[in-house]
């Protein structure tokens, strides 16, 4: 059984008067353990599929299956409880909070799932070491440059623990050094048993880091297996 | 989250906008310390008339308590079968089932015997200052050469116990309790000139219609007092052995004297005591309660003495009780009325007097809190503001897992801290504002000679209540930022600038 399906999504988006569909009978299965790079040009629907296999969003038709639970099902406090313990997400913006040191970016995840202070800090001083950023913990994400920033989100993506790590455009931002680096990050979780969607515009790194790349285009994943 | 990640996080976001928040919280600051001010100031207005000014009156700290009269225990020791001699009627007549009807309407009447074991009773109830019986009796009095019949009551020696809370003008107090010794009213001489002529001659002089009288100043009345005493006032009572029949004897052999001297003058001011002076009668003449007991077994009735014999014990006509403070009363009230004695209070009238007051401090505590409203909007635009500032920031914790309760905790956090912060700083602000005026007033008073009082009165009560009140209208004004909050889409949170 995959670990996370999409069947015949569908996205609509009401915009003014009009409807604007961003995903139209789209279908994807991603088995454990595996690297799927999802490719597209922009505007695609990349982003949405994203968005609704992180619970961020539910889907206008079709269904999102994750460890054979349909997310239609969940309620807001279950999907809360979904994007906490079950998926990581990394993105393009990296979407630290700016106010906070990238210790406590990485400690707010376990707050949220009830972790004691001073395991916090422990876990998340590990986790920032464990990206190569056990030195910038106090920082914060204005003092950081692109790549540590996208670590540091990556590590919080990681903090509980979940099974998928769901990156969205994680290198968008990022010159190919810092790009392969934040890559290689990845395919090490993945190599310790992660799940990992990448969506990217970048066939080169998509080949090169993932085990399977599947295609959208006008709302629809060709080579979806 | 626990509620102290909770409470870090809310006070790093009021950090975030530290003049913003000031700004907020002076708001609450002006809310509370009207709220503040305005009940202290009714508060101390309640405080100065009942607990200081009434209570001198002791109208509610008094308890006038009667016990059964003698012929409500002679009637009890009938049905009790303690009087054998004289044996129940068995044919039900209908003067019987009057005197049942009767007997069931004098149960509301005291059932219990005023004496020494039920002042102790009443001694030993919290809240009871002290118990006083009155021990009254008539006698037949001489006095300049003039003779009067008066009443006489007994006294503690203990000047704190004088009925009326009366003060010393000239001498002192009873040596001991069975002295025969007097403490009289500055005005007692009056009891024995000579009552007006039937053409309202005046007897004495000094009264004259024409005459403007002005009340004599505090050192003339001293003086007149002190000229008091010393003197000598004669008691006479019946001589107890009855000469030999046949033998008349004179009219002094029949009788004994038995010389009191005055001790001490009291004030004749009425404004003190004025309860205890409606329930005991003129309390011109005091002797010591020992020389009391034993007058008034001299000089009681034939009737009296005849109940008493048959009853063993009569105990007290009746009893002064005062309590500490008029909070006291009612329970003391309530709690003598139930040992089967007869209390008479005025709570009834002083809870009536409290719920005025009560509506005035709701008033101003109303016309005070619309600036508290306002603060409360003030809270929440602040939340709103910050909502808006802080909307990406919300996307994220979503996105991360944040639940909708736990976003929507910060949000009440935060105006928790808001109205805390504001409810403590005003309660300080609304005392120091108090003090000021409190001091600007009584320096105006000392100007004009008056003695300083204070205006207001802060309990607990206000000052918690004040802070709950704050942090609970901030709670209120937090509720719909919350739910907003809690309602933001992460998608276009995560979009926003």
């Amino acid at each position: 059984m995959p670990l996370l399906r999409a069947r015949n999504v569908s996205k609509i988006y009401r915009m003014g008067a009009g409807t604007v569909p961003a995903l139209s009978g789209a279908s994807v299965d991603v088995e454990r353990g595996e690297f799927v790079a999802i490719l597209g040009t922009s505007g695609s629907g990349k982003s949405t599929l994203l968005n609704l296999f992180g619970g961020l969003d539910r889907p206008s038709s079709g269904e999102i299956v994750f460890d054979g639970t349909c997310l239609e099902g969940l309620d807001h406090k279950a999907m809360a409880r979904y994007r906490l313990r079950s998926i990581g997400m990394v993105f393009q913006s990296f979407n630290l909070i700016p106010t906070m040191s990238a210790a406590e970016n990485v400690s707010l995840a376990l707050a949220f799932s009830g972790v004691r202070r001073a395991e916090r800090r422990d876990k998340a001083t590990h986790l920032l070491d464990s990206v190569g950023l056990a030195a910038r913990g106090q920082h914060r994400p204005s003092e950081l440059s692109g790549g540590e920033q996208q670590r540091v989100s990556i590590a919080r993506a990681l903090a509980n623990d979940p099974q998928v790590l769901l990156a969205d455009e994680p290198t968008g931002n990022l010159d190919s050094t810092r790009a392969h680096e934040v890559l290689e990050i990845l395919k090490a979780q993945q190599q310790r048993g992660k799940t990992i969607v990448l969506i990217t515009h970048d066939q080169e790194l998509a080949t090169r880091f993932a085990d399977r790349c599947v295609r959208l285009k006008d709302g629809k994943l060709q080579g979806a297996a | 989250m626990s509620f102290a990640d909770i409470l870090q996080m809310a006070l790093r976001n009021l950090r975030q906008a530290k003049l913003r928040a000031t700004l907020t919280i002076i708001g609450v600051v002006v809310g509370v310390s009207s709220i503040v001010c305005m009940v202290s100031f009714a508060l101390g207005l309640q405080e100065n008339l009942l607990n200081q000014s009434l209570s001198k009156f002791d109208i509610f700290t008094t308890i006038p308590v009667s016990g059964a009269s003698v012929s409500a225990l002679l009637e009890m020791g009938q049905s009790n079968a303690q009087v054998a001699d004289e044996p129940a009627d068995p044919t039900q007549s209908p003067a019987t089932r009057r005197d049942q009807a009767l007997a069931q309407l004098r149960r509301s009447a005291p059932r219990r015997m005023l004496d020494d074991k039920a002042i102790e009773e009443i001694q030993k109830m919290p809240g009871v200052e002290f118990v006083m019986p009155r021990i009254g009796f008539n006698a037949i009095l001489q006095y300049e050469g003039k003779t009067r019949q008066l009443t006489l009551a007994g006294a503690s020696a203990d000047l704190q116990r004088l009925p009326g809370n009366r003060t010393l003008l000239a001498g002192t107090t009873f040596s001991n309790d069975f002295a025969r010794e007097l403490l009289v009213s500055e005005g007692f001489a009056r009891l024995f000139r000579q009552p007006q002529g039937p053409e309202g001659r005046p007897n004495e002089g000094r009264a004259g219609p024409g005459a403007a009288r002005t009340a004599p100043s505090e050192a003339e009345r001293r003086a007149a007092a002190e000229k008091l005493l010393g003197r000598e006032l004669v008691l006479l009572t019946l001589r107890a052995q009855e000469l030999p029949a046949g033998e008349t004897g004179s009219l002094d052999s029949r009788y004994e004297k038995h010389v009191f001297r005055i001790v001490g003058v009291l004030s004749d001011e009425l404004n003190r005591g004025l309860f205890e002076q409606v329930f005991s009668g003129s309390n011109a003449l005091l002797v010591p309660t020992g020389t009391a007991r034993l007058y008034r077994k001299l000089n009681s009735d034939p009737l009296s003495k005849l109940g008493e014999t048959l009853m063993g014990d009569t105990g007290y006509q009746a009893a002064m009780v005062r309590v500490r403070s008029p909070a006291d009363t009612q329970a003391v009230y309530e709690a003598i009325n139930k040992m089967g004695l007869r209390a008479i209070s005025l709570t009834q009238q002083l809870s009536q007097v409290k719920t005025v007051f009560l509506v005035i401090n709701c008033s101003l505590a109303l016309l005070a809190g619309i600036s508290l409203f306002v603060a409360a909007i003030g809270i929440s635009n602040t939340l709103i503001m910050s909502i808006t500032e802080r909307t990406r920031e919300i996307g994220i914790m979503k996105a991360i897992g944040g639940d909708d309760r736990t976003i929507m905790s910060i949000f009440f956090c935060e105006a928790g801290l808001l109205g805390f912060l504001g409810g403590c700083l005003g309660v300080i602000g609304g005392w120091a504002l108090d003090t000021i005026a409190n001091l600007a007033v009584n320096h105006y008073i000392a100007g004009a000679g008056g003695k300083s009082v204070n205006f207001f009165y802060i309990p607990w009560y206000l000052w918690m209540g004040s802070i709950v009140f704050a942090v609970g209208v901030s709670l209120l004004a937090a509720a719909y930022p919350a739910y907003r909050a809690a309602r933001v889409d992460p998608i276009k949170a995560l979009r926003h600038d």
